[in-house]
């Protein structure tokens, strides 16, 4: 199999919700700042989307493959990723002239339209590929079929690995198709909703039930994003029915590899600094414990703790599988305290310098900004005397600024804050919006003594 | 020309004003720049915006204050002083600009300098590119770059 183009993929959204025009290269990290409702979440998401195609279509080629319908044409996928849309934006049509394009680095281009519909339109490469994957599952599935025929049990097991041989193949197609291998992983700001409702869980709509069915009072309706977060968390949850650092210790001890240990203890380290305590999942019960004993339930922890609890915990998952990730955290900062906000930043530093990972941050918060032009910093001046620099930053956490940018979005579009030259992000751009609530209070102390 | 009290009080004679006082004084509305003299010596203070530089395209600041020394010596140093209202990052790119314009001829201690009125400016943006530029540049000249708001006189010649 040939490898993965490094071509650097971008996406262009026109006259969509928020935004008028905007072109991004999606570089591997990419920082978003602007007031709410300027299109943060919608360029996230839009990045995600298009990314998330990759492992729709796996879902698609698999169920092709276990029913059986090779269908050359890709309507039935279109209308499938289409739905995806929609679950992730609501409908979309109140945006006729609406078009988001992107370029998968490799030449194939994805486009979304509104004419009639909302129409998802894949290109010619992408059509002639689709069609040789569902050829080559055809093809396969009959080779199998006709050896399939009275099989003695060793027979059966050399047919499963050859299934399991053949579904590897076509990820590996697809991923190729897509340029990307990574695995996508969405924190939605509102987050922290989820871990105080985790033990009434129950009662939220996962998007599963028919809609007749529902007694909407007592069901939470949730987007495609926020569901696609619980599920990966409750996917996580058995994992943590022992400590962390147990959980750690049976990582590393399974390693030789020095780096690899040393970056663990990093992370576990930055993690056990802002929980102040050990995540435990047991019978059900989500808890934090203290140590000495003490332990609190999750819906009676602090806000700060229940925001962050799963950031860390995924982050953490991720550089111990060494799976290579495509994160996206809105507003990190959330409920912190400044000094926090720093640590999830050098941890995002961390994680973004494993596997080539990429990460997608939008923020209110100038510490967040601050924080990663240290890391870019340290970057810059760790090339010539990486030993002092690495006793004040980390060296796992340095961030390379060819690998960064960082936009404001306002005005329908999406303007640099990276200053090509420094190298580091015009970090002020947050503060400049501190301007008017300084003003009122500058007329204010001006008022004082007057008569 | 050369950045010295002797080519401003030549070329720019309007600009230009020397004195031997204890506390060089710029202001503009309640801003205000003191450098101290204790010694008294010789400093001129020039009047860059609208007097010096009258371009609308060059970006450039309030007032280059010169600490001058004997007949032939060259000048200890130079004070780049912007006095602004709220905006410290326009001032740091004025000063950074008016700094970078004369380059090529300054050979002295080199400090910025900005009063803003009555504003706290959040400490993280000294993180911030520009602010990281200026003062990347002023200590190339051994200086430093620094703000403060309304009354700014912790310099001493």
């Amino acid at each position: 199999m040939s490898q993965i183009h490094l071509n650097p993929q971008t996406l262009r959204i026109s006259s969509f919700g928020p935004i008028t025009e905007l072109e991004i290269k999606v570089d591997d990290l990419l920082i978003f700042i602007g007031s709410q409702a300027s299109g943060k979440s919608t360029v996230s998401k839009a990045i995600f989307f298009f990314k998330s195609l990759k492992d729709e279509l796996l879902r698609y080629l698999y169920q092709s493959y276990k029913q059986q319908k090779f269908d050359e044409s890709v309507t039935d996928f279109a209308k499938q990723a289409k739905q995806k849309f929609i679950k992730i934006y609501g409908h979309t049509l109140q945006f006729p002239d609406m078009e988001l394009k992107y370029d998968y680095g490799n030449g194939m281009v994805t486009t979304i339209k509104n004419s009639r519909y909302t129409d998802i339109i894949f290109d010619d490469y992408f059509r002639s590929q689709f069609r040789n994957l569902v050829q080559y599952l055809q093809q396969n599935y009959n080779q199998l079929q006709k050896q399939s025929i009275f099989l003695s049990s060793r027979e059966l097991s050399a047919i499963n690995a050859q299934e399991s041989n053949l579904f590897d193949t076509i990820t590996e197609e697809v991923n190729k198709l897509f340029n990307d291998e990574k695995d996508l992983l969405f924190l939605p700001a509102g987050r922290s909703v989820i871990t105080t409702l985790s033990q009434q869980r129950y009662n939220i709509d996962l998007g599963d039930i028919n809609e007749s069915e529902i007694d909407s009072l007592n069901y939470l309706k949730l987007d495609y994003i926020m569901q696609n977060f619980i599920s990966r968390i409750d996917n996580a949850k058995p994992l943590f029915n022992q400590s962390l650092a147990d959980l750690i210790q049976d990582s590393i001890s399974d390693s030789n590899n020095p780096e690899y240990r040393e970056i663990i203890k990093l992370a576990q380290n930055i993690i056990d600094q802002i929980l102040k305590g050990s995540y435990r999942y047991e019978d059900g019960i989500e808890k934090i414990e203290f140590g000495d004993g003490k332990e609190t339930l999750i819906n009676f922890a602090s806000s700060g703790q229940q925001e962050v609890v799963w950031i860390l915990l995924l982050i953490l998952l991720l550089i111990v599988r060494k799976r290579p990730v495509f994160l996206v955290i809105e507003e990190p900062e959330a409920h912190l305290f400044p000094v926090t906000q720093k640590q999830i930043i050098d941890l995002i530093g961390l994680l973004a310098n494993q596997s080539n990972n990429q990460v997608i941050v939008t923020t209110h918060s100038p510490y967040i900004l601050s924080s990663f032009n240290n890391l870019l910093y340290a970057h810059q001046l760790g090339v010539k005397k990486s030993k002092k620099i690495n006793e004040v930053v980390n060296h796992h956490c340095w961030i390379a600024p060819e690998r960064l940018n960082a936009y404001i979005l306002e005005d329908g579009t999406a303007r640099s804050i990276m200053d090509t030259e420094v190298r580091l992000i015009e970090s002020a751009e947050i503060d400049r919006a501190s301007d008017i609530i300084v003003d009122t209070f500058n007329q204010l102390f001006e008022l004082e003594d007057e008569e | 020309m050369n950045l010295t009290c002797k080519d401003f009080e030549d070329d720019y004679p309007d600009c230009t004003f020397c004195s031997q006082g204890q506390e060089i004084v710029v202001k503009e509305k309640k801003r205000k720049y003191i450098l101290k003299n204790a010694t008294k010596q010789k400093v001129c203070k020039i009047r860059i915006d609208n007097c010096v530089i009258t371009s609308y395209d060059q970006k450039k600041c309030d007032y280059l204050i010169i600490v001058c020394q004997g007949e032939d010596k060259k000048p200890e140093s130079l004070y780049f002083v912007e006095l602004k209202g709220k905006d410290l990052i326009k001032s740091v790119e004025q000063l950074t600009e008016m700094i970078e314009h004369w380059q090529a001829h300054i050979t002295a201690k080199v400090f910025a300098r900005t009063v803003l009125s009555k504003v706290n400016v959040p400490k993280t943006i000294e993180t911030d590119a520009r602010v990281k530029k200026l003062r990347k540049l002023v200590k190339q000249y051994q200086g430093n770059f620094d703000y403060g708001a309304i009354q700014y006189e912790k310099d001493k010649v």
